[in-house]
Order: structure tokens, then sequence, then C-alpha cells
């Protein structure tokens, strides 16, 4: 088993604990007080470091048969939240389950990920055909569309590079990607007019804040403030003004990455940045090791939405991308992306350990 | 290999990140970290309070004074409609006017902001009973400026205006903030520097609605220093009571060091109108008013000083043996210069007149052959010798030096020569001369004083440390000079015919000389200057009567109930 991996990620999460234990709190005369936000947090990262665990020391093939399953009952999900679910922001995420609530949308880019390995391993004799390209478009545009409509534009956007890196990678046909791609970048105007009044503002806010400092707008500068207000070494745990005196919105989730920018710098933000390397470092080592077409494929997808999610959600919170609205790995505050991560891990751990070579 | 292409793009974006951490917390970290301590620091100011203005007894002429204003906290409000109905009706102030100054507050947040001002003792108790059932309602306890020295002393004391832009510009060094009241004109612009204390304040850190966290620092607002002057309150407000309602201006003054006693204008201004936001509509009226209260006419009005200058006249005529006090010149009347004929003020004339009686008479005829005996060059020279043409350097602003017209000037001014008719003028105080009422003060106090010209002020001390008083100058002019014309100031107040007799006092000897020098228009102008005790002056004063006739008349009278008062009060 890959010990160097499960170190990065046991940190990580960790360090995800402190933070949302430092965004959460309040700055009183007291000290910081424990809040009901970090408890949870830190039971579903307990959790998740478990079952991640009992994953790593199973053999991942097993959840070769759960896939088609497990991507069925999302997609249900999916539906019955777009029926039924609460709205929240403007969109349809969570489904209310007592005591906690669950984001099905988090759980479908694990379920997308299996169902397409699953699938490019049942096929692959006939890799690189239109065929197969064809079929695994299709498998996937449900959960696509339906995450589309939610509507949750991140999520929706993430699985593409995910999708692709995993065809990519199980060796599909380059000449169809490529199309693909274009052909997406062509009619990405007309999805402009499908995007709700939010995503516009957040997207033209991406492009200038000053449009509206107080509204869609004031989020990035106040993050942008409080990362660049950290300089090299940070105002200190807790002692971020910025996320400590609330001026910062969002901080325990999407823009948790603002606190530890302010509060542990340019050099906490490093440490962290290479800890997030040494998982996807690790992450290519097995891909590399495995000749199975299904490892391959999942260690891929996990590594890739890993990435990608870091990459986008830090650039958000210092203005270089739009606000697209997901968390950041193991970090945010979140149960169903913690679960799912963790999960991801435990899938990696399982084929550096069943390793064929 | 396909992975070696997947690695390099994710490396390409791991450098992208790091790049933009490096772009905005090394390279923009400093433009960052000001963002962020202005977001989370405020600076709630405590004003100094300024400081008062005192008489010579240590009564208030201006002073800051405890007040209490209705305030709120605009985020900690409930029912803001209620609230302000129960303020108008309880205060008795309109309505609009408190929705207004509710709403105006709306972007203050969590800072203490006052909606209706000065409610009195009596408000304050009201709102005490009404703070339970509204929250975010307080009495703020401020100060406000008071001016108990009112009209009367509104010249002298001046008033307040909200420092303008380019004043702020100038003065920011000095401590300055945009919303300073700074003074204007009178003891308020003169001593500003003295009078303004040092502004207090405390930083305090604030979350992202404004809220108080804890306090980082205060600093104890130090009070303005109090100004003491040498002005007698009661003095001061007899001398307005008596010029009340007439235009013009009164000066009393200690001819043995040049203290004022009271320095009166009229018509003047109530200094409360410019800091009163209730009172705003009042100051265009007094701005634009053609009777031009906000001049102080006792220093910054000019006018021709008529008969009063003959002393000056008479004086230079003796030092420099041109009459001798038994020079004898008839009048009938009348001086004819061949081309123009110049009256006396008495048709009939005279008779034969020496320069005690002309001064008693105060005949025009015996002073234009002595000015032109002299020459205008004599006459400039004693002039000047007095302080005509030149300000007194008195510790107030916007002083008005008067003009000393001579022989150059009126070529560069009118391009003519000088004419022994001018010379004429010049020796009744006519013509081109102008002169404020406070430059006739110093003149009559040479005569008082026997010799010296005094330098008035009117600062006895600032704070606690006593001001050293202007030195006053030793004229160098011949006793006899003085003894002869101050005879003549003697029979002017005392002898029967002379043209002082209002001002006449049986208790005590008061010698003067009237004045009443023409205008353009109808009325003249009437003036009387003199002093008293006549042989240990305690006191000089002058009374400018502004087109109000004779200076016999009012003027000789009122300066009479000068003195009587100013015996009354112990100055004598």
């Amino acid at each position: 088993m890959d010990k160097t991996l499960l170190a990065a990620v046991i940190t990580i999460s960790l360090l995800g604990i402190f933070f949302v234990f430092s965004a959460s709190s309040q700055r009183g005369t007291d000290g910081p007080v424990i809040s009901q936000i970090v408890i949870k947090q830190a039971i579903w990262i307990f959790a998740g470091l478990a079952v991640m665990v009992l994953i790593a020391n199973s053999d991942y093939r097993r959840s070769m048969d759960f896939a088609p399953i497990f991507y069925l009952v999302i997609l249900v999900l999916l539906v019955f939240l777009l029926m039924l679910g609460g709205e929240r922001f403007g969109a349809k995420r969570w489904i209310g389950l007592g005591f906690f609530s669950i984001q099905p949308s988090e759980f479908v880019k694990l379920a997308v990920i299996l169902v397409l390995s699953g699938l490019l391993r049942a096929r692959k004799e006939r890799a690189r055909s239109l065929g197969n390209f064809v079929l695994a478009l299709a498998l996937v545009a449900p959960a696509f569309l339906l995450i589309f409509k939610q509507p949750d534009l991140g999520t929706a956007m993430i699985l593409v590079p995910v999708v692709y890196a995993v065809l990519f990678v199980s060796g599909e046909n380059i000449k169809y990607m490529m199309t693909t791609i274009i052909l997406g970048l062509i009619s990405t105007p007309l999805f402009w007019n499908l995007l709700k009044g939010y995503q516009k503002s957040r997207l033209m806010v991406f492009l200038n804040p000053n449009l509206d400092p107080l509204g869609a707008g004031y989020t990035i500068i106040q993050s942008k403030i409080a990362i660049g207000s950290g300089g090299f070494l940070g105002k200190g745990w807790l002692h971020g003004t910025q996320s400590q005196l609330k001026f910062l919105p969002e901080r325990h989730t999407d823009f948790i990455f603002s606190v530890i920018g302010e509060e542990w710098g340019f050099a906490g933000a490093i440490v962290l940045l290479l800890l997030y390397a040494i998982v996807v470092a690790r992450g290519v080592r097995i891909i590399s090791g495995t000749d199975d077409i299904f490892g391959k494929g999942v260690v891929t997808g996990i590594v890739t939405l890993f990435a990608v999610q870091v990459v986008v959600n830090i650039s958000m919170t210092i203005g270089l991308m739009p606000v697209v609205g997901f968390p950041l790995p193991l970090i945010s505050y979140g149960g169903s992306s913690a679960i799912v991560f963790l999960v991801g891990t435990g899938l990696m751990l399982s084929v550096s350990r069943q390793r064929v070579r | 290999m396909r992975i070696k292409v997947f690695v390099r793009i994710l490396f390409l974006a791991l450098v992208f990140v790091i790049a933009g951490l490096f772009n905005i917390q090394i390279i923009g970290h400093e433009a960052f970290r000001k963002m962020s301590e202005g977001n989370r620091l405020r600076v709630i100011p405590f004003k100094a309070p300024r400081g008062g203005i005192f008489d010579n007894k240590g009564r208030p002429l201006a002073q800051d004074v405890i007040c209490f204003n209705a305030a709120i906290v605009y985020n900690q409000m409930s029912d803001r409609k209620l609230l302000a109905e129960k303020l108008s009706r309880v205060l008795e102030v309109p309505l609009e006017t408190v929705e207004e100054r509710i709403k105006n507050c709306r972007g203050k947040g969590y800072l203490t902001q006052p909606v209706v001002d000065d409610v009195g003792i009596k408000g304050a108790t009201l709102i005490e009973e009404m703070l339970s059932d509204h929250p975010g309602l307080m009495v703020d306890v401020a100060t406000k400026r008071e001016y108990p020295g009112g009209e009367a002393s509104s010249g002298v004391i001046g008033f307040l205006g909200l420092i303008n832009s380019a004043e702020l510009g100038r003065m920011k060094p000095y401590g300055y903030t945009i919303d300073d009241l700074i003074g204007r004109s009178g003891l308020e612009k003169q001593y500003d520097t003295y009078l303004r204390g040092e502004d207090g304040g405390k930083q305090v850190e604030v979350d992202h609605r404004g809220r108080e966290i804890r306090m980082l620092g205060f600093l104890e607002p130090v009070p303005g220093k109090n100004i003491t002057t040498t002005i007698d309150l009661d003095l001061e407000n007899y001398c307005y009571s008596l010029i009340k309602g007439r235009k013009g201006a009164i000066v009393a003054l200690d001819p043995r060091d040049g203290a004022v006693k009271a320095i009166v204008t009229s018509p003047a201004f109530d200094p409360a109108v410019f800091i009163d936001k209730k009172r705003k509509k009042e100051v265009t009226p007094l701005l634009k008013n053609d009777d031009r209260p906000m001049v102080m006419r006792a220093i910054s009005g000019i006018y021709p000083p008529g008969s009063v200058f003959k002393v000056v006249v008479a004086l230079a005529a003796m030092e420099r043996g041109k009459i001798k006090p038994s020079t004898e010149f008839t009048c009938n009347g009348f001086l004819d210069l061949g081309s123009i004929k110049f009256g006396c003020w008495k048709k009939d004339g005279h008779g034969v007149q020496n320069v005690i009686l002309a001064l008693e008479n105060s005949c025009d005829v015996f002073f234009y052959r002595t000015g032109l005996a002299s020459g205008v060059n004599n006459i400039i020279e004693y002039a000047e010798k007095f302080g005509i043409g030149r300000s007194t350097g008195i510790d107030l602003p916007a002083e008005n030096p008067g003009l000393l017209p001579t022989p150059e000037w009126k070529k560069k001014r009118f391009k003519q020569k000088w004419f022994d008719g001018d010379t004429v003028n010049y020796s009744i105080g006519q013509g081109y001369l102008l002169a404020s009422p406070l430059q006739m003060a110093k003149v009559i106090s040479v005569f008082a004083n026997k010799g010296y010209l005094v330098n008035p002020y009117l600062t006895a001390k600032i704070g606690d440390v006593t001001i050293e008083n202007p030195q006053r100058d030793h004229m160098n002019i011949s006793e006899y000079a003085i003894d002869t014309i101050r005879k003549g100031l003697y029979d002017c107040v005392n002898d029967p015919g002379g043209t002082g007799g209002k001002a006449y006092n049986k208790d005590f000897v008061v010698a003067g000389k009237t004045g009443t020098s023409q205008t353009s228009k109808a009325e003249n102008h009437g003036w009387f200057a003199g002093f008293a005790p006549y042989d240990d002056a305690k006191l000089a004063v002058v009374v400018f009567d502004e087109y109000g006739g004779a200076g016999g008349q009012f003027a000789a009278q009122a300066a009479g109930k000068v003195f009587m008062k100013a015996k009354e009060l112990g100055l004598l």
C-alpha cells in the first residue's frame, strides 16, 4: 500500500479540521469556541478515513459490480431532487436526512468515474472505436444533464475534464476527443442563455469584481484582501482579521482557502499545494504501475478530480477564475465531499496494493 | 506516452496557481494589507471642547457647555418610524426633520449619531424614560458653543463656521479635520489655534457589520485654551444698549496702557446663528443686509473723523511754532480763498478765537487758517505720529488702516495737484481723510495720558499665561502744547458754550472733542472722543454715530453715559 499517499491525505484532512475550526470560530473575549460545524466535520473525516482504510484493504475490482447500481441510484436521486428538493442559493442540491443532509452531486463524480471505467474495461477489445467513444459519452450524459439542470454548473463542468482524462489515459481515440471539445467550445455562447441570473452575474463579476463590490463581487474582493494581506508567513492561525471578523463570506465552505492564505500566508499555501501535489504524483505512479484498464480509469478519474478542484477552487479565491462554487478537497466543510474524496483515495490505495506488475 | 502529457498539464496548472498566489501574497501584499487594516480598524473621534472667551472678571463671553442630544445607533434600532414619531411628539420638533436625520444615519452602522440636538435636561429625562422601549436610542452628551456675550460682543467675539476645503488643505498639518469649526472673525478667528483643542479618539477593531469588537487605543482630547480679555462685560453690554438701533461704534479703553474695556458695533449679530442648525435660515439675511452687521465698525469701518481731528492739527501747528496759545484768528463765518469760500459751521462766525476757544467752539475758520499756516506736510507728519493711516495692531482680524492722504497720493489717484482747498478740508478732518473709531481712541488717549501713544489690546491671558501688554510709545511732544489742547478739551465739555456739553458730569471731570463730519448723504456722522477723569484719566471713550447728526448731540450724550456707567462700575 502507498504509505506516502496515505500520510498526505490524512495530513490534508486534519488540516481541514483545523481550518474549519478557525473559519467557524468567533473572536470573543472568552477565546475561540468549538462550533457544531467543527464537530460535524471531524465526524465525517474520521468516518471517511475508516471507510478509506476498509476499501484500501479490499479488492477495488469488486466495485465494478456495484458501479451500475450505484450510478442508477444516484441518477434516481438527482431526478427526485429536481422534483422535490429544497432550494438553497438558487439551486436544488441537498437531500435532507434528519440531522445531516447529503449532496448527490458530489457522489455523482465517483459514480461516473466508476461506471465509465467499468465500461472501458468491459469493452477493452473495441477501444479506440467510434462506437466505444459514443457509448462512453452516452453513458455519462444523463448525469451531466441532470446536474446542469439543478443547476450546479461547477460540478457539471468538472465532469468534462474528469471524463476526458479517463478516456485519454485509457487510450481512446484522440481525434474524436478533440472534435467534441472543439464542437463544445463553439457552442458555448448558446449555453449563456441557459444560465440562471446568479450564474451570469458571477461570470460578469469575475471579469470585473468592482461591477458590484457589495453584491456578487464582494466575496472575490474580500477573499483577495484576505489572501493578499496574509503575505509570506500569514497572520497566524485564528488571527486572520478578514475571517475572524467575518468580512469574508462562505469562509468555512468554498472560500476556506482564503482563511488558509490569510492565516498561514504564501508559505502555508505552498505547503498545502505540495501535499496535494504528492497525492497527484502518487496517483500518477499508481496509474503507470497497473495494467488493469478499470484501475487505471478509476485512479485517473480521482486524481483529475483532486487536481481540477484544487486548482479551480484556489484560482477562484484569488480572482483568476469565476466563482463556480465547489469545495477544496478534504478541507472545505462538507460531509459528502469528504466522503467522496476519502472513498476515492481508498480505491487508489487498493489499486496500489494490487498492482499487477 | 499519454500519461506524460497528462502529468505535464497538471504541472502547468500547479505553476499557474503558485504564480497567482505569489502575485497577490508577495507582490501585492502591501496594498492588500492596507485594505485589510482599513476593513477592521475604525477611529471614533472625540472632539476637544473649544476654549472659552472671558471678560476681565472671568465672566464668559463665549464658551463650550455640556448639552444633551437625542442620538441613535442605526443598526440597533427596531422600529424607526415609531421612534421618529415619538421623538417628534415628546421633544416637540417637526416629524420630517427627525425622519430625515434618522435616514441620514443609515450608512453609520454602529456609530452613535445625534438626531435631535440640544434637547435640554428635561428632554434628556424624557428620552431616558423611553430607552427601554426603543433599542438603539440613547442620550448623547456633547458640547455646544454658547455666547453669553450675545449681540453686544459679536464684533469682538466673532463667529465660527465649518472649515472649507481650501483651508483644510492648508491647515491639515495643524490637526484640523473635515468637520471642524473654525473662527471666521473676531477673537474666534484671531486665537483659533489656541482656542481649539486637540481632538482625541479611540481606535477600535470592528467586525463586518461595524460592531466594536475591542478597543486598541485611546487618546484623551486636550481642551482648547481659555482666552481672558480686558473687556468689562457690564460696560460692553451697556455700550451696546446705548447704540443699539443706530449705526455706529463705541470704543472705551484705558488710556494709560491701551487695554480695551468695551468695543461694540451696531448693527450686530447673534454669533449662535452660525452654529445652530435650527437657525440656518438666518445666516443669509445677515450676510446680505445693507446695514452690514457683519462689519466690525470700530476697527473695520473708516470714516472722515471731522472736527475730532482738530486736536492733531492744533498740536502740529504748535509744535512747529506756527501758532502759539496766544495766536488769534477772527472768524466771520467763512474763509475766502479767492476762488472758493469755505464756511464755518456757525454761519455768523465765532469772532476772535484762540486755540483753546476754537477747540471749545469747534471753530472751523480758526483751523482753516492754522492748517494753511502749518502746511499740509506738517499735518501729515503729525497725523502719522498719531497712528492715522496705519493699523493699530489690536489683536483682532480685519482691521482697516484707513486713509491718510498726501499730495503724492492725490496725484497718483486723481492725477491732480494738491490745492490749498485740500489743506483747508484736511484741517477740519474732512476731504479724503478716513479713520476708524479705534484709531481716534488712540488719538484722544495721547491727551488723556499726556503724551503717550498707546497700542490697544484685548487679551490679558491665554490659558494661565499672562500676555505681555504692548508697550506705549513716548511721543516727544512738548508739555505746553498738550496742556493747551487739554484745556480746550476741558472747556469743550465743561464750559456752558462748549459743543461737548452733553458729555458733562457733575461728579467727575470729563474732557473731549466733538466731531460732525459731512458725508455724501444729507445726514452727517457724529463723533465724540473724550476721557475722564480730567486730571488722572482712567478711561478714554470714542462714540461714532453713523449718519446720526451732530457730534454734540447723541455722540456726546452717549459718551457721557458711558463715563457715568464706568464710574458706577468702579472703572474711574
